[in-house]
């Protein structure tokens, strides 16, 4: 089911790419992770949309008072929580929904640049049962040379002054961009509690990503870059993106209430 | 009622902690190198390279006799076929670029070879004094047999799984670029190259002056051995992974979409076919009369080579991929995946099993 629905229909798209554009896989990856966010544009647009929603109500006099208010009576203030939800029309789970309906995409994504690079028997095996007629087996196997890397491979660049030492440029690369992704596009949360969560996953992904980018194949890590750098493209055209947000260290910080 | 009681920031953290645990679990299934055993023997002695071990096994009884590296160790992983060598040595390279010549007596190293750039697939051949090591790099590498000493090396142009054929001052060397290329076994210098269209992922053969190699999405190429120009190809609905293996008339082969067969040798047409029920990435096995395919299901079949009839077929324990190996009076089979059996010993002439060895923890 999971092979039919979502990994066959990505595997043969990025192998169709990769034939129109000359077998060039890098290129290939840069320009399907491209469509892919073209194509969930939409559910980024209500994510981001509800995330401002559920920012301005956090920023509300009425949601500080009513912190203040109920701040020993965690389950009241929950009550009251849902109470304003409804009084505003706010669905808190509208800004999940389309991330629940884009992790199926995310996750095919990244198996599909697995499977496609093929770099052993069993998993060249196992993409051969799943190309459609229409993708020529002369592309088999696929060219994973892109510029100075091997994409079935952790990147490492070996500098001629250097000969010894790899430095994961990518890895890097994807650390940075992982960052500033969460900073620019993570709103400061009104409370504490928020607050200290996204000081943790503005450290915790950046980093979690850099790790699966220096162990695993640099295919991902192109991925990786591409996937972030598209994010702040796209969050950037709808002109809310505060590049200001860059120059501050540590988390953002509770905002102060609206009157 | 008690969803909607949730904080968006504990959903958002959840589906974190969600993705976390299921990149894991796929960056851990990518890193694990995943083949199936390579398996050959010398006239006592059985060898199946699997995973973090290669193990030697007495032919006759099954039983362990060495074991290489005796402890774990994590920055050893053999899949490729060990190639035993009449001076006594094992040669086999691992999927982290070190190629290890060991004592046949008793797996001790004797040298290692580890300047290579990605892992060795397929298994190494002899040429002289030359061991030949085909590497994922897309390089093969020509190494001193006594020392391991680099003597040349031949890039082409995408990665190397299968060993070459040597005949005697030609290599004949099959690439995933889909060329077949002829080598001076002395100097690693091209005699000549040909395009077939397909990767080619198994060592060819040689019969009637012709060499036969599978290929994927072109069938089974036949090419002339001086000019290296195609004389005819065998079409194949699936991919030819394993070479065929040949008697004076024929040639006997599967492919991936589950259909072995044999052709006729003069003209490639197609003498009989069945279906086993499973992808064919195995070369068969050849005996008297008899040609044993394995699938990718775990049957193993034993047909006649005169009209294919069914002669016996037995259902091993796990994907038998690897070729199957007739030496001595057993068929050696190597079977994936299972934590019974990694080898199983046949009887050739029934298919009863002899013994099964399966790695003590």
């Amino acid at each position: 089911m999971w092979d039919t629905v979502i990994l066959d229909p990505m595997v043969n798209s990025l192998l169709w790419i990769y034939d129109f554009l000359g077998h060039n896989f890098g290129l290939a990856i840069i320009v399907f992770t491209a469509l892919i966010r073209l194509v969930t544009l939409p559910l980024t647009l209500q994510q981001q949309r509800s995330t401002q929603k559920m920012q301005e109500l956090q920023g509300s006099k009425a949601w500080q008072d009513m912190q203040k208010k109920y701040k020993d009576d965690k389950q009241k203030l929950q009550q009251e929580q849902l109470k304003l939800y409804q009084e505003v029309g706010f669905n808190p789970l509208s800004g999940c929904l389309p991330t629940v309906i884009q992790l199926p995409i995310i996750f095919g994504l990244y198996g599909a640049v697995i499977r496609a690079l093929a770099t052993t028997p069993v998993q060249l095996l196992e993409l051969s049962k799943h190309i459609y007629d229409f993708i020529p087996s002369s592309i088999i196997p696929l060219n994973s040379q892109f510029l100075y890397m091997n994409l079935g491979q952790p990147e490492r660049l070996y500098l001629p002054f250097l000969p010894n030492i790899g430095i994961p440029v990518l890895t890097v690369l994807v650390v940075i961009s992982t960052y500033f992704q969460n900073k620019l596009m993570t709103p400061p949360s009104a409370d504490a509690q928020g607050a200290q969560m996204t000081k943790v996953m503005a450290l915790y992904m950046p980093l979690l990503l850099g790790y699966f980018a220096y162990t695993l194949a640099s295919g991902l890590a192109l991925y990786f870059v591409a996937s972030n750098l598209l994010a702040i493209v796209q969050y950037a055209a709808t002109g809310k993106v505060d590049f200001k947000k860059l120059l501050s260290f540590g988390g953002t910080t509770p905002q102060k209430p609206k009157r | 009622m008690a969803l909607r009681s949730l904080r968006p920031s504990w959903v958002a953290l959840g589906l974190l902690a969600l993705v976390t645990l299921l990149l894991a679990g796929c960056s851990g299934a990518a890193m694990t190198p995943s083949s199936w055993p390579g398996v050959s023997a010398d006239s006592t002695t059985a060898y199946v390279a699997s995973n973090q071990a290669v193990y030697a096994v007495d032919l006759a009884t099954g039983a362990e006799r060495w074991r290489f590296p005796a402890q774990p160790d994590r920055a050893v992983v053999l899949f490729a076929t060990p190639t035993s060598t009449d001076d006594g040595l094992v040669i086999l390279g691992d999927f982290n670029r070190v190629v290890y010549a060991l004592k046949a007596s008793d797996g001790s190293v004797v040298w290692r070879f580890d300047k290579a750039k990605d892992r060795y697939i397929g298994g190494a051949a002899m040429a002289g004094d030359l061991v030949l090591v085909p590497c994922a790099d897309h390089t093969l590498y020509a190494l001193q047999r006594a020392s391991g000493a680099l003597v040349w090396s031949f890039k082409t142009k995408a990665p190397l799984w299968a060993a070459p054929l040597v005949d005697g001052e030609v290599i004949y060397l099959p690439a995933q670029d889909h060329n077949l290329y002829a080598l001076e076994a002395r100097t690693g210098k091209l005699i000549w190259s040909q395009d077939l269209g397909g990767a080619l992922s198994d060592t060819p053969v040689i019969a009637g002056g012709r060499l036969l190699a599978g290929t994927f999405g072109q069938g089974l190429a036949a090419v002339d051995i001086r000019a290296g120009k195609p004389v005819f190809t065998v079409p194949t609905d699936g991919w030819v992974w394993g070479s065929p293996v040949t008697d004076e008339a024929a040639a006997y082969f599967g492919d991936l979409a589950g259909t072995a067969r044999a052709v006729s040798l003069k003209d490639g047409s197609t003498l009989w076919t069945y279906q086993p029920g499973a992808s064919v990435v195995a070369s068969p096995a050849l005996g008297d009369g008899v040609v044993y395919f394995a699938s990718s299901g775990g049957l193993v079949q034993a047909r006649a080579t005169s009209d294919g009839a069914s002669k016996w077929q037995v259902t091993l324990a796990g994907p038998t991929n690897t070729d199957p190996l007739l030496t001595g009076d057993v068929l050696l089979v190597g079977v994936s995946a299972s934590p019974d059996v990694l080898l199983a010993a046949l009887d050739p002439a029934t298919g009863a099993t002899r013994w099964t060895f399966a790695p003590a923890k």
